[in-house]
């Protein structure tokens, strides 16, 4: 078999997560003391800032900073209300949204950190013949809200809070402050800084014990479930808002086989039944991190595809599942080989 | 169909880099805070006599007007003006600002419209042998200090080799590059004396580059005893320390001069690893039942 015929979606995908978790993690060590600090501070991607050495900034740093300490204590000083507080918060908002328009959802499935981390743990789950737990239609929408809740009341409400001055000041980042991803980037450089819970007041001791509790969760689960963080991380969420601008989606054509197919939901990651029940744009669901899988497994045609723009970056094909399924099964278990025939043993 | 499909998957990781340089160009960062801006909450509260501490010169942070000025204020050195460094991009010529003071005071005014980032702003001695120098941090975005850092001031010149980033700065029990130079040239084999409003003196040696490695003593008060910082919301008490260098030449006066800032306590101040390991099991055990492979049932069989 020639090189590039091994070459899948799933294993193209895995190479540019690999490649920006090295980036990502040790990219100032690498490229450059300031590299954070010049590349971008808005990153849609859980990129922590408390990584000495990272090479780019997750987009909630400034937004809780700014909503914090301009928009919230702006109200407070009772200065007018102008343009002026929230041109910050707009300018990180804007700059988010230049990178996600063209990328969309793909920063969780091929860039973020702690979500390629999650994968690599579901891997070795795999290795060592863990479960696959799977969240299915009824729970999985217990689940779904619970990023709002995470968006709105961490990004926002609580720096906002913590601006008004009615929320204590560790509440200004609030979402960083028990983002596992703040663990495990900075433990992967060395440093188990931020793995120590502060002691200084009540907040702090249980933001921290919330953060450190998260990770040891995170790191176990995923052995079992796919992507667990991701179905609560306010970045989906604040991608999920703005999905329809993007040049990058998903798309899917209704099929006559799909009512009794559902390998795309066996697929995905974060167990979406809806591409497997809908199609057209109620198939790209809020929660899909355009990661592929889906696309990958669908043993049709052109039914699923990842576009950008008008053009099919990757488009279902029955050829393409037949090979994918001989190496793993859509669990991400993998496949069993057949056994091989002893020698001068006939049918 | 499986090279078509393949020769198309190509584009996804060239959409992706393309999208990261894009980043590169903009000044996208708009955060009011930074790295500096804990100095600049718990400055605001600065005495406005000469410290106690030390005999060498400092230049201390004033009031700050607002955010786009930073009031300075010279400390135990007669000059007469302050020199302004801003943050310049590699291909931009170095520039330098020279501001005078008045009753030993000056304004620091960010540059331009509002570009942002570290500015080094220095004073000299009228009679030029003495030197003075700090960092002034504006929360908006603006060039790498790199090349602001390169460029050497005339003269003996004690300057940062790199500066703190965004949760990144000058912390007890940390080591930080400092660079010796005289006129442009590396100095090696000077002593640098680092000295703290605490009290702690040390004094460390230059290397061939003129490279000389600061480790900041963890010599604060126990929490309780520590003053309550005022002001701002970055609440975090930090301690003064000045860097001293003095160059003595056969010919010619003494040469002196220094760098001073601010320091925060150690990584670990006020934090509890074993607590925070202890939880982090907690939610490993939480989530072990996830991955116990259950036995099939006997009525399965």
């Amino acid at each position: 078999m020639k090189l590039w015929q091994t070459i899948t979606l799933s294993r193209m995908r895995l190479g540019v997560q690999l490649l920006m978790l090295v980036f990502l993690l040790y990219g100032a060590s690498i490229l450059g003391h300031y590299l954070a600090d010049r590349v971008s501070g808005a990153l849609p991607a859980l990129a922590c800032a408390y990584d000495k050495q990272t090479g780019d900034h997750c987009v909630l740093v400034p937004l809780q900073h700014q909503v914090h300490h301009q928009i919230g204590e702006g109200l407070v000083r009772l200065q007018e209300l102008t343009v002026k507080m929230f041109i910050p918060a707009l300018f990180t908002l804007l700059t988010f949204l230049v990178m996600f328009v063209v990328l969309n959802k793909a920063f969780c499935g091929w860039i973020c950190p702690l979500g390629t981390v999650q994968e690599l743990m579901y891997r070795l789950g795999r290795r060592f013949g863990r479960p696959v737990k799977r969240l299915m239609p009824g729970k999985v929408e217990k689940v779904r809200p619970a990023k709002w809740f995470m968006l709105v009341g961490l990004v926002f409400a609580l720096p906002l809070a913590t601006g008004l001055g009615v929320a204590p000041h560790a509440a200004g980042d609030a979402f960083c402050e028990v983002c596992p991803s703040r663990v495990m980037t900075t433990l992967a450089t060395g440093d188990a800084e931020q793995l120590a819970v502060n002691t200084s007041g009540w907040a702090e001791l249980a933001f921290g014990a919330i953060r450190s509790f998260l990770f040891g969760f995170i790191i176990i689960a995923a052995l079992a479930v796919r992507q667990p963080f991701c179905r609560i991380c306010p970045m989906l969420a604040l991608h999920a808002s703005f999905r329809r601008l993007s040049l990058t989606r998903l798309t899917k054509k209704p099929h006559e086989r799909c009512e009794k197919c559902g390998i795309c939901h066996k697929a995905c990651p974060m167990d979406i039944h809806e591409i497997w029940q809908k199609d057209g744009s109620k198939a790209f669901h809020e929660d899909c991190i355009l990661c592929g899988r889906c696309a990958e497994y669908c043993p049709d045609d052109g039914v699923i595809a990842i576009k950008f723009g008008p053009l099919a970056v990757f488009e279902s094909s029955r050829d393409y599942y037949k090979g994918r399924v001989k190496t793993e099964k859509p669990d991400g278990n993998r496949a069993r080989r057949k056994a091989l025939k002893p020698r001068g043993e006939s049918r | 169909m499986f090279f078509s499909v393949r020769a198309r998957l190509c584009v996804l990781p060239l959409a992706i880099a393309a999208t990261l340089s894009t980043a590169h160009a903009e000044d996208i960062q708009a955060s009011e805070s930074g790295p500096g801006a804990a100095e600049d909450a718990h400055a605001h509260h600065q005495h406005t006599t000469q410290a106690s501490w030390t005999e060498q010169p400092l230049l201390n942070k004033a009031h700050n007007a607002n955010r786009r000025v930073k009031l300075l204020r010279v400390d135990g050195l007669a000059a007469s003006q302050l020199t302004v460094q801003p943050p310049t991009a590699a291909d931009e010529p170095t520039q330098m600002e020279q501001i005078p003071l008045k009753d030993g005071k000056a304004g620091v005014r960010v540059r331009g419209k509002r570009q942002g980032g570290w500015y080094r702003v220095s004073a000299r001695s009228d009679d030029g042998n003495s030197r003075i120098g700090t960092l002034v941090y504006f929360g908006n975005p603006g060039p790498a200090p790199r090349h602001m850092l390169e460029a050497s001031l005339e003269g003996l010149d004690l300057s940062p080799a790199i500066l703190p980033t965004e949760h990144q700065n000058y912390r007890a029990g940390e080591t930080w590059p400092f660079l010796v130079r005289m006129d442009g040239e590396p100095l090696a084999g000077q002593a640098v004396r680092l000295e703290t409003s605490a009290g702690t003196a040390r004094t460390f040696v230059s290397n061939g580059q003129g490279l000389v490695q600061v480790s900041f003593p963890d010599d604060f008060p126990p929490p309780e005893q520590r003053e309550k910082p005022q002001g701002g919301h970055h609440h975090r008490f930090s301690q003064q320390f000045v860097l001293s260098t003095r160059l003595e030449p056969n010919l010619g006066p003494a040469q002196q001069s220094s760098f001073n800032y601010q320091y925060r306590p150690g990584a670990y101040d006020q934090k509890n690893l074993w607590l925070g390991g202890g939880f982090a099991l907690l939610g490993m055990l939480a989530a072990a039942p996830l991955v116990r492979q259950r036995k099939p049932k006997e009525s399965a069989k």
